[in-house]
């Protein structure tokens, strides 16, 4: 089954440094429909060898007088490019989550190929969860942002455009209200 | 004089140029294979999933793949 984006009470989930006795409550990752981008791109790319005959003849060039074997490398190279938009799109939507457990708030990023971004709160320190939601496509899908303030100045976690904001947000507070805030 | 298929002015042949590109494109492939690789198994230690295996075999496979086709090209072109 395709991963989902919120998942409540996760079972088969745990997270690098996750203590003994702490539970997942809740696991947000980014709306599906925001990976259209990288789905469009790799459609683009896939259609590609189909489309550059016609394209490279409006700039007079005939693909005839290079080698077919040739044409069918360059082939493979394209269908490789597709494989590696499809895998780091998957890669990059899959692992960047935002984890709610009973004693913290963590948003796991994966900013670029080996960079990765962990940010912790712990649920006594946190003061407030505020929503954002914008955008036509934002509305349409209800998927926005969720910023988890602490008493520091700064926001401490940021989940970005995941589903159903106001009740990721609920969820945080009923969290952070349980341990006593 | 003959001229064989694919050498422009001379000194300039296009199937070696070509398959110097292609070479060049797989290497920079192969070492991008590589490092998803890595980054699969950075991502896989810290968020562990059901999917985390499926995904790790899928990065060396590619890896594998990128290798084998240099072969391929090296030896096919």
């Amino acid at each position: 089954m395709f991963p989902t984006s919120l998942i409540e009470n996760p079972t088969n989930y745990r997270f690098e440094g996750q203590d003994g006795d702490e539970d997942i409550l809740l696991l947000v990752r980014a709306h599906p429909i925001t990976n259209l981008g990288w789905i469009l791109w790799a459609v683009v790319v896939f259609f590609l060898p189909f489309l550059a005959p016609a394209v490279v003849s409006l700039f007079g060039f005939d693909l005839a007088v290079i080698p077919e074997k040739y044409l069918l490398a360059f082939s493979v190279i394209d269908y490789l490019l597709v494989l590696v938009i499809v895998f780091e799109g998957f890669l990059g939507w899959y692992f960047n989550v935002s984890i709610l457990t009973n004693k913290r708030v963590l948003d796991i990023d994966f900013h670029s190929t080996l960079a990765k971004d962990v940010d912790i709160a712990l649920l006594q320190d946190v003061q407030e969860a505020k929503t954002s939601m914008g955008g036509v496509w934002g509305l349409i899908f209800n998927y926005g942002d969720v910023a988890v303030q602490t008493a520091a100045a700064k926001v401490e976690v940021d989940a970005k455009s995941v589903p159903q904001p106001n009740l990721v947000a609920d969820r945080i507070m009923d969290a952070a209200e349980r341990v006593g805030i | 004089m003959m001229v064989e298929p694919g050498v422009i002015l001379g000194f300039f042949n296009l199937n070696d140029f070509l398959k110097g590109v292609i070479l060049l494109i797989l290497v920079f492939y192969a070492i991008f294979a590589f490092v998803v690789v890595r980054q699969v198994d950075l991502m896989s230690k810290t968020l562990i999933t059901p999917v985390s295996p499926l995904v790790k075999a899928i990065g060396l496979f590619n890896f594998g793949f990128s290798l084998g086709l240099i072969v391929l090209v090296v030896g096919i072109l």
